[in-house]
C-alpha cells in the first residue's frame, strides 16, 4: 500500500513545531521548588481514574499528576505535545502515527512507552459506550508498536479530529499499563493513588479534606516551581472565599457570585481574572411536543429573551450575550453571521397572534413548563428566573421547576417539559456541538432532529483541512439559526480569583502552550 | 443490675434490625435513580440497565433488603457507588472527625450551660439572671451556619488568630498533627458548643429552680449550708436528670448540627459524607451512616439510664 503521510502539525497546529529551543529551566540544570500553593475545590475527586466513568471533582486534579498524548493550552485554545511529540496522518485518514516523548519516567519510576498509550487506548475501546470517554476513541481499530517511542493508531473509518479528540478536557489519559493490566480498572488500587507522568506526584488523599502533591523532578515539561500543591475541599463557596481573604488559600476553583466581584476585588492581596469559556448557557425546546415544532413559536420566545438585560443583570456585564450556537472563544469556526433574531417584543407578540395563540382575558397566551438543574457554573436557575420574568412581557407563563440532579435523567424523559434549561462546553472543537444537536446523541434532551445537520456533522469528523472544516461548521450554524432548536443566552466567563502573590496561573500570558486548564506546573511565588 | 444490662445489650438487636428495614425501605422509595448518577451524563440506556444490573439494583426491593441484611450480618456494609470503596472504610474515616468535634463540644456545653443555668437559678430574677436568660435566648435565635461564619469572619479574616477551615494546615508543617487538628477545631467546636449551649443553661436554671422549692432543700438551708453548697451539691445534683435525658438523646440529633458546622467550616465529617450521599445516591453510605445513628441513640440511652442510677439512688433496675 502506498501511503503518503504529511506532518500535521506544522500545517495546521502551532505549536507543535519539534525544534523548540531548549528554555532556561533545563539548561540551568536541577529543579528547585519553593512556596504551597493551596486549591481551593468544591468537591471530593473521589476516584481518579476519570476514563472509565465521570468523577467531577477528579478532574481539576487529575491534569497534574496524568498526561495527555496532547493537550489544550487554556491561553489560546490551542494543541501543544505532551507525551506525543510529534504525530503523522495518513492522507486516508485512517492511520495515525505518534511519536512519543523519550526518556519520561512513571512516577514510580519505570519508563513509559509505547505499551501504555496502547493498553489505555485498547481497553477503553474494548470497554464500549460503558467508558465515558469512549466517543473520543470509537474509531480506532487498533494501535501498534513499532518500536517503544512509536504507535500507530488504526482506524475503522476515516477520522480528522483525533488530535483535538485527544486533547479535549474530558478526554482520556494515560494510565501506567503496569498497574493496571490483568486486574478490573474499576476497582484497581491506583485509582485511589494514581501513578502519573505529569508535573506532580501523588502523596495522600484524605477523603472530605484534601489531596496532596508533590512536585516531580522528572517532569519533561517546564516548571513545576512549588514545594506542595494541595486542593483543599471546601463545599460551601462563602467559606472558599473567606480562606482566599485569610490567606489559607491561594485560588479558588469555583466562580464567585458575580456581583461580589467588585468587593472581592478590592480586598488586598487578592486579584480576579476573567477568562472567557467555551461554555453556553442555553434553554431548548421539546420537540415531542407538536406546537414546539411551529418554528413561529421558537422564533417568538427568542425574540422575547433580552439577553442584555441578562448579561447586565445576572453577569453586571462580565460575561457576553449569545448570539449564535458555537462560541466566539473560537473565531475560526465561529460564523458570527449566523444569529438569532433580535430583541423584538412587537414582532414575537405578532407571531404567537399568527400562531393561533391568542391573549386570554387574564393576558396569558399559555402555560409552559422549563426544567432546570443547578449546576457548578454560576447562574442557572437565576437565568430560568430572568426567562420567566421576560416572557411573562409578551403573554408566556412559565413555570421553573427546579430538578436535584439526580433526577435529571428521570425529569427529561417524561417528556412533559416545555423548555430545558443547559449549559456545558462546546469546544474547542467545534465537533463538540454534536452532543446537543445530532439526533441521536444522548446529551440532545430537545430530541431535535435535522438529517442534514448530523450528515454535516458527519463530514466535519472527516476531514483534517481546517478551511474545509469552517466551512461544514458554519453551515450547520447557518442551519441552527433558521431551525431555532434552542436559545443560546450567554457566553459564560469564570471568574478567577486568587492571592496575587502568586503567579502563572494556566490562563496568565507565560502559560501558553505550556498549561492546560487546572495545570499549576507554571506557578510559583511571584 | 448485671442481668438488666444484658437484657438491654439483647434488646439492641431487634431495634437495629427494625431500623435498618425501614431505613432501607425508605431510600429505595426517594424518587432517582443511582444507576443514572453513577453512569454520568453521556451514559447510554443500555450501560445503566448493566450498571443496575451489575450493583443489584434490578432486583425487586424486598430481595435487595434481605441481601443487604444478610451481608450486614457478616458485617459487610457493602460498597459505596460514588467512591468505589467499602463503606465501612469511609465511615469510620469521617466518624471519627464527627465525633472528635461532638462529644468535645458537648463536653463543654454540658457543662458551661449547666453551670451557668445553676448560677442563674441561684441568683433567680437578678440581674445575672436576667443577662444569661437574655443572652442564652439571643444565642439560640442565631442560625448555626451564620455564627460559624461571624467566627471565621472575626479570628480568621480579620484577627487572622486561628484557620478558617479545614482540618490540616499546609503551609506549615511542623507541628505534631494532634496540635494541628486541636487549633483547626476550636472554631467549628465553639460554634457548635454556641449552638448547645443554650439548651442545657435554659434546662438546668429550670430544673434547679424547681427542685429549690421541695423540702429537702429548705432541710439543706436549715442545717446551716451556705448557699452555694446548697445549690451546687444539693439542688443541682437532683437537677440533673433531665439534662443527661437530653444529652444522650441529642447525640444523634448533633449530628445534623454537625452537618452544617461540616459544611462552613469543611470539617471533613460524617454529616458531609451523607448530605453528598443523598445527592448521589449512594444508597449503601446512606445506609451506613443512618445505621451509625441508629447505634447512636441506642448507645446514648443506654449510658442514660446507667448514669441515671448514680445520680438518683432511687432509681433500681431489676
Amino acid at each position: 500500500m502506498k501511503r503518503r503521510t504529511f506532518l500535521s502539525g506544522m500545517a495546521l497546529l502551532p505549536g507543535t513545531l519539534m525544534s523548540a529551543p531548549v528554555p532556561a529551566w533545563a539548561q540551568s540544570g536541577k529543579k528547585t521548588f519553593k512556596g504551597t500553593l493551596v486549591v481551593a475545590a468544591s468537591l471530593d475527586p473521589k476516584n481518579f481514574n476519570t476514563n472509565y466513568d465521570t468523577f467531577g471533582g477528579a478532574n481539576y486534579i487529575n491534569f497534574n499528576i496524568m498526561s495527555k498524548l496532547v493537550k489544550y493550552d487554556h491561553v489560546k485554545n490551542e494543541i501543544f505535545p505532551d507525551l506525543a511529540t510529534s504525530w503523522e496522518i495518513a492522507p486516508d485518514l485512517k492511520t495515525y502515527t505518534f511519536k512519543l516523548r523519550p526518556g519520561v519516567k512513571w512516577h514510580d519510576g519505570k519508563p513509559f512507552t509505547s505499551a501504555d498509550v496502547k493498553w489505555t487506548i485498547e481497553d477503553i475501546v474494548r470497554e464500549g459506550d460503558r467508558a465515558a470517554t469512549y466517543k473520543f476513541v470509537s474509531d480506532i481499530e487498533r494501535v501498534e508498536t513499532p518500536d517503544d517511542l512509536t504507535a500507530v493508531l488504526r482506524l475503522a473509518r476515516p477520522n480528522g479530529i483525533i488530535i483535538q479528540n485527544f486533547a479535549s478536557y474530558n478526554g482520556f489519559n494515560i494510565l501506567p499499563k503496569h498497574l493496571y493490566e490483568g486486574s478490573s480498572v474499576r476497582d484497581n488500587p491506583a485509582n485511589l493513588k494514581p501513578v502519573g507522568t505529569g508535573p506532580f506526584r501523588f502523596v495522600e488523599y484524605v477523603v472530605g479534606s484534601h489531596v496532596l502533591l508533590e512536585p516531580n523532578p522528572n517532569y519533561y515539561g517546564e516548571g513545576p516551581y512549588l514545594e506542595r500543591l494541595a486542593f483543599q475541599i471546601l463545599p460551601n463557596l462563602s467559606t472558599a472565599l473567606m480562606a482566599l481573604e485569610a490567606g489559607q488559600v491561594g485560588y479558588v476553583t469555583a466562580s464567585p457570585p458575580f456581583a461580589d466581584a467588585a468587593r472581592l476585588k478590592s480586598v488586598k492581596g487578592i486579584a480576579i481574572d476573567s477568562t472567557p469559556s467555551t461554555i453556553v448557557m442555553w434553554f431548548g425546546f421539546n420537540f415531542d411536543k407538536p406546537m414546539w415544532r411551529d418554528i413561529r413559536l421558537r422564533r417568538a420566545v427568542s425574540m422575547a429573551i433580552n439577553r442584555d438585560e441578562l448579561v447586565g443583570k445576572l453577569y453586571l456585564n462580565l460575561v457576553k450575550p449569545a448570539w449564535g450556537h458555537f462560541t466566539s472563544a473560537v473565531p475560526w469556526a465561529n460564523d458570527a453571521t449566523a444569529r438569532q433574531p433580535e430583541f423584538n417584543l412587537a414582532e414575537a407578540e405578532r407571531l404567537l397572534d399568527e400562531a393561533g395563540y391568542k391573549k386570554g382575558a387574564d393576558g396569558i397566551r399559555m402555560t409552559v413548563q422549563m426544567i432546570v438543574f443547578p449546576t457548578n457554573i454560576w447562574g442557572s436557575v437565576e437565568q430560568a428566573q430572568m426567562v420567566k420574568q421576560q416572557l411573562s412581557a409578551v403573554g408566556i407563563r412559565v413555570d421553573v421547576k427546579v430538578v436535584e440532579f439526580a433526577l435529571r435523567v428521570e425529569e427529561i424523559n417524561k417528556r412533559g417539559f416545555d423548555f430545558v434549561h443547559g449549559g456545558g462546553t462546546r469546544g474547542p472543537d467545534p465537533s463538540e456541538m454534536i452532543d446537543y444537536y445530532e439526533s441521536k446523541s444522548s446529551r440532545n434532551n430537545m430530541k431535535y432532529s435535522n438529517p442534514k445537520v448530523d450528515e454535516l456533522f458527519i463530514a466535519g469528523r472527516a476531514s483534517v483541512d481546517q478551511g474545509e472544516r469552517t466551512k461544514i461548521y458554519s453551515e450547520i450554524q447557518k442551519i441552527l439559526a433558521a431551525d431555532q432548536p434552542m436559545v443560546p443566552m450567554v457566553e459564560y466567563s469564570y471568574l478567577r480569583p486568587y492571592r496575587q502573590e502568586y503567579r502563572g496561573f494556566s490562563w496568565h500570558p507565560e502559560a501558553a502552550g505550556k498549561a492546560s486548564e487546572h495545570m499549576y506546573n507554571l506557578v510559583r511565588l511571584a | 443490675m448485671l442481668r438488666y444490662l444484658a437484657r438491654r445489650i439483647l434488646q439492641i438487636f431487634p431495634v437495629v434490625l427494625l431500623a435498618v428495614m425501614m431505613n432501607f425501605l425508605l431510600i429505595n422509595l426517594a424518587p432517582g435513580d443511582p444507576a443514572v448518577v453513577m453512569a454520568g451524563e453521556h451514559a447510554p440506556v443500555e450501560y445503566i440497565a448493566e450498571l443496575r444490573k451489575s450493583y443489584g439494583l434490578d432486583a425487586p426491593v424486598l430481595e435487595r433488603l434481605g441481601t443487604y441484611l444478610v451481608k450486614l450480618m457478616h458485617g459487610d456494609l457493602g460498597y459505596s457507588f460514588a467512591y468505589r470503596r467499602p463503606v465501612l472504610e469511609l465511615l469510620l474515616e469521617r466518624a471519627q472527625a464527627t465525633m472528635l468535634l461532638v462529644l468535645i463540644s458537648q463536653f463543654f456545653s454540658i457543662l458551661l450551660g449547666t453551670w451557668l443555668g445553676a448560677y442563674a437559678a441561684r441568683h433567680h430574677n437578678r440581674i445575672a439572671d436576667k443577662l444569661i436568660s437574655y443572652g442564652t435566648i439571643l444565642l439560640y435565635c442565631m442560625p448555626i451556619f451564620w455564627i460559624g461564619m461571624m467566627l471565621i469572619m472575626i479570628f480568621a479574616v480579620k484577627l487572622q488568630w486561628l484557620p478558617s477551615s479545614g482540618m490540616t494546615s499546609f503551609m506549615s508543617f511542623g507541628r505534631p498533627r494532634w496540635i494541628d487538628i486541636a487549633i483547626h477545631m476550636i472554631l467549628p467546636a465553639t460554634c457548635l458548643f454556641l449552638h448547645t449551649l443554650p439548651i442545657y443553661a435554659k434546662l438546668a436554671r429550670a430544673s434547679v429552680l424547681e427542685v429549690a422549692r421541695e423540702d429537702f432543700i429548705t432541710t439543706a438551708r436549715a442545717i446551716g449550708f451556705s448557699e452555694r453548697v446548697v445549690y451546687m451539691r444539693h439542688a443541682l445534683r437532683n437537677a440533673l436528670l433531665p439534662t443527661v435525658t437530653v444529652a444522650g438523646l441529642s447525640l444523634s440529633a448533633l449530628l445534623t448540627g454537625a452537618l452544617l458546622v461540616e459544611t462552613v467550616f469543611a470539617w471533613p465529617g460524617l454529616g458531609r459524607l451523607m448530605f453528598e450521599a443523598v445527592s448521589a445516591r449512594d444508597y449503601p453510605v446512606l445506609m451506613g451512616g443512618f445505621l451509625f445513628a441508629t447505634l447512636l441513640v441506642i448507645i446514648g440511652n443506654f449510658i442514660v439510664d446507667v448514669i441515671y442510677t448514680y445520680l438518683d439512688p432511687r432509681v433500681i433496675y431489676s
